[in-house]
């Protein structure tokens, strides 16, 4: 798992080798669902949409937001802390 | 983890491990300055700064449209690959070789010159009236006590020819030498 998380994190992509462009709604829509599985204690749920999250991310369509960015952070922290990274 | 987002209770409530982290994570603000790119903007978190150096970051390279690239970035991760602008060469363009220039005859190496074949010139004179001087004594010795044979005044014939010859040439060579001068003044 935590092999997965430190690939997942590491995503780096040119806007053009994305097979679909993301919007900062669904990178949003899916922290929203990430955030609450964690607050459900729904691991498999959590795992699943923040490392849509970080699939989404490379594929942005625009600048990101300071306030979305700061919240992928924090999701980030929590999907990392849940992999066993308390750093 | 992002303290200037606050983490709801309900999120992380203040038993969970994972709290303490959150809290004790203080935001440092230390950024560093990636090389400008060639073309658009470097930002990072979505603003345009430096790239925080304590902290994971997304990055992003922003020309117009969709940005070039999004990557989400540890501390420790570089950039990915993109055109950095041209530095200005700050190095000194190398001046010109020095053209040599001829130097300039100055009135006073000319005059100094002039001095110099001037003195020469006066030496040459004063040899050649020496030389007349010395023409002059083998004649006065000639017509006072003249040579009793032959070879005697073969002798004073030859010295006087000497002196005279000698007198005309040093004579000669101090006008020359005396024209130059006048003429390097």
């Amino acid at each position: 798992m935590v092999v997965a998380a430190a690939l997942l994190i590491t995503p780096a992509a040119r806007a053009g080798s994305c097979p679909t462009p993301a919007t900062a709604a669904q990178v949003q829509r899916s922290l929203a669902q990430a955030e609450t599985a964690w607050r459900a204690a729904d691991e498999a749920t959590f795992q699943l949409r923040m490392e849509e999250v970080l699939l989404q991310l490379p594929c942005l369509d625009a600048v990101v937001a300071p306030r979305l960015a700061a919240r992928v952070h924090r999701g980030t922290g929590l999907w990392l802390f849940a992999n066993g990274d308390a750093e | 983890m992002a303290p200037d987002v606050p983490l709801p209770a309900d999120l992380l409530p203040a038993t969970h491990p994972a709290r303490a982290l959150f809290d004790q994570s203080a935001p440092d603000p230390t950024t560093s300055a990636p090389p400008p790119p060639a073309r658009g903007a470097l930002r990072f978190d979505g603003a345009d700064s430096g790239r925080p150096t304590a902290g994971p970051t997304i990055a992003q390279l922003v020309v117009e449209g969709p940005p070039v690239f999004t990557a989400y970035l540890r501390p420790d991760q570089d950039l990915p690959a993109y055109a950095v602008a041209a530095t200005p060469d700050v190095t000194p363009a190398p001046s010109p070789e020095p053209v040599p220039v001829a130097p300039k005859k100055t009135a006073a190496r000319g005059g100094a010159l002039g001095w110099s074949l001037a003195a020469g010139a006066g030496a040459l004179a004063v040899g050649s009236g020496v030389s007349a001087l010395v023409a002059r004594g083998k004649k006065q010795t000639f017509e006072d006590q003249p040579p009793g044979n032959r070879s005697d005044l073969a002798a004073l014939y030859e010295s006087n020819r000497r002196a005279s010859t000698a007198s005309a040439v040093l004579l000669g060579g101090a006008g020359l030498v005396g024209a130059a001068a006048v003429i390097a003044w």
